[in-house]
């Protein structure tokens, strides 16, 4: 991935940095830096690596104190603000032109943070326009340029310095020296908080927690002390794990699973769960509970089996480091973050959990709990047929299948970098991208929507295809269904519906290849069961001489025809 | 480890050389990626290492493995 940093200071030391963290962290990056206090040449200039490289990303630091500098010592106690107007309003000219040039880029800006203090200390805030309101000031400047552009986010670093403190964050013999003010501390957090924001930005993320009950969601052993003695409560010592609870809960409303995987009694530990006044976390958060005596490892292939998720997309809390080893033993890729021994610092442990980080919040991610839970149902209901067919009649399946807009594709985006079993090609797309596609006349971006009698399952599928050859050949560059919703015949009403389409537009062929991974098997013979056949290089449909497969237990409705129109 | 094999760790990791290249003669002016911004890079990764600070003035000066052992010891010694 490209990256560029640009900035008013020496950023040859961040950069550096973030190179060493993203080979660790197996994110392959670019990064190209613009020279000491050049960013505005890199912004302007048309042939400048900017734009010649076509990056990703680009992350913009601004040092307010660099861009300031006189102007605090043209005053003394008051600060013009106009001249900070001046100043401010000018880098944020040039931005502006970066993300009008650069629609398809992500451009992340640090947030404004003043890495001196006002020698005049007492007259903060008991004088107007006082050295303490600038930050404020200019970030609130920040916030409302920032607002109407949404190819730019704001990077909040001005947090790790309230939170490391300016002592450990500002080297003063680098600014001196070198132009470049943080220290090796600071540039270490530095580079880790701009790696979350990069994986924000791919999707990056886990989908699922896994909980122990004892000693995790509350304090001590309910085997033992029973509902009334353990650690939960609104007041004192317990009210960590009740603040502990409401930050999962505030996951969970994201769209982030819970599970619990627990040794007890189930009937016991379900009696708290339910009844227990300050369990904030009720039975119906969960969506697998395996409260039993069997091993954890046992529980968890259960749990990564029914939601159908994969190891990777697991977080495991517990607060036994035997119980972690042993799960992190049996499937490294589950992460098993430690808990700390001291359970006053759970709320702040999970505030600080760096997996699951989000840019925009799309509305699948809100309901996402409330479709895995009508699959497990639709899972469970499904074993009282023994006629395939006769099931898919009864769910009343409903198909819709239209063109990108703006409100599908953060979400079509999202499923390009999330889907990985029934994903033919496996190509990674960003928002930005799938922008670019549903504005190039020769690029088809399709997705799918399927309601059925247990709720909106959503957008579940996704297509982008290429015209190729002009009016005989289209390309299928993505096909994609969403794991929740495999075999349910899904998959071949939405090709159905694409192959009729572009038959209506007079092409012959549609052509396909499949990339297979190690995660794509479930959709490694789609082509062949739709009748496409292998040329040697691609799969290949007549659309002339063939007829789609009927789906007469799925209603669809499609919204191409009125593009035809 | 001796100081002087934990300063060739160092510098060989900071400025991407073998540690067989590098030996007690070893300056800036015979290691090309020895450059002025790798130079305080390497700086801050041995004040890790040795949980010491240098002076600005210091740091200038310590552009060669001989002057970095001095400059540690003396800080050490201390």
């Amino acid at each position: 991935m490209q990256v560029i940093l640009l900035g008013n200071y020496t950023l040859d030391f961040l950069s550096k940095e973030l190179n060493s963290l993203s080979i660790i962290e197996e994110i392959d990056l670019d990064i190209i830096v613009s020279g000491y206090n050049q960013y505005r040449k890199y912004i302007i200039d048309f042939n400048s690596q900017t734009y010649k490289t076509h990056p990703e990303i680009i992350f913009i630091s601004l040092d307010l104190t660099t861009l300031l500098e006189n102007i605090f010592y043209e005053y003394s106690e008051r600060l013009n603000k106009e001249r900070i107007d001046e100043r401010i309003d000018e880098s944020l000219d040039y931005i502006n032109i970066l993300a009008n040039k650069m629609p398809n880029t992500m451009i992340f800006i640090d947030n404004f943070y003043l890495f001196h203090r006002s020698v005049y200390q007492t007259l903060n805030y008991n004088i107007d326009d006082s050295y303490g309101e600038i930050e404020t000031y200019c970030n609130t400047k920040l916030k409302s340029f920032i607002n109407p552009l949404i190819n730019v986010k704001i990077v909040d670093i001005r947090d790790l310095i309230i939170r490391y403190g300016l002592n450990q964050m500002i080297d003063y013999r680098l600014h001196y020296t070198a132009k470049s003010h943080w220290s090796f501390k600071a540039l270490k957090e530095i580079a880790k908080l701009y790696l979350r924001y990069i994986k924000a930005f791919i999707g990056k993320r886990k989908k699922c927690i896994v909980l122990d009950l004892d000693n995790t969601l509350w304090g001590g052993i309910i085997g033992e002390v029973g509902s009334e003695g353990i650690e939960l409560s609104n007041d004192g010592p317990g009210k960590a794990f009740y603040d502990f609870q409401n930050e999962l809960k505030k996951l969970y409303d994201l769209g982030i699973i819970l599970a619990i995987n627990s040794k007890n009694t189930e009937e016991i530990a379900l009696a708290t769960i339910k009844e227990h006044p300050y369990m904030i976390l009720k039975p119906d958060y969960f969506l697998v509970k395996k409260i039993n005596w069997k091993n954890k490892i046992e529980n968890i292939k259960e749990i990564a089996e029914e939601i159908n998720i994969g190891y990777d997309s697991i977080v495991f809390l517990d607060d036994s480091p035997y119980e972690r080893d042993i799960v992190k033993s049996y499937y490294p890729q589950i992460e098993t973050p430690e808990l700390p021994k001291d359970s006053s610092l759970y709320p702040k442990f999970i505030r600080e959990l760096e997996y699951f980080d989000f840019l925009n919040v799309t509305k699948d991610d809100t309901k996402r709990n409330q479709s895995y839970r009508a699959n497990i149902k639709r899972n469970k209901y499904q074993h009282h047929f023994n006629d395939i067919e006769k099931y898919y009649y009864s769910l009343e399946m409903i198909a819709t299948i239209s063109k990108a807009c703006s409100f599908s594709i953060p979400r079509i985006a999202q499923m390009t970098q999330k889907t990985n079993q029934f994903n033919l090609t496996t190509y990674r797309y960003t928002e930005n991208d799938i922008n670019k596609f549903s504005e190039d006349i020769n690029i088809d971006v399709y997705y799918l929507r399927l309601e059925d009698k247990f709720g909106d399952n959503g957008i579940i599928g996704t297509a982008v295809i290429r015209q190729t050859n002009p009016n005989k050949v289209v390309h299928i560059d993505s096909f994609l269904i969403s794991c929740r919703v495999i075999g349910r015949t899904v998959e071949t009403v939405f090709i159905n519906e694409i192959i009729n389409y572009y038959k209506k537009m007079n092409y012959h062929y549609l052509t396909g290849e499949y990339i297979p991974t190690k995660r794509n098997k479930p959709c490694k013979d789609f082509y062949k069961d739709h009748k496409f056949k292998y040329d040697g290089k691609y799969w290949v449909y007549d659309m002339k001489n063939n007829k789609t497969t009927k789906v007469p237990w799925m209603k669809v409705e499609s919204k191409l025809e009125e593009v035809l129109k | 480890m001796k100081i002087e094999d934990k300063v060739i760790k160092i510098i060989s990791k900071v400025f991407e050389i073998d540690e067989n290249q590098i030996g007690l003669e070893s300056e800036a002016d015979n290691i090309e990626s020895w450059d002025s911004i790798g130079h305080l890079r390497f700086i801050m990764e041995l004040e890790e290492e040795f949980n010491v600070k240098f002076l600005t003035s210091q740091i200038r000066e310590m552009a060669s493995v001989k002057k970095c052992i001095n400059a540690l010891s003396e800080k050490l010694d201390n």
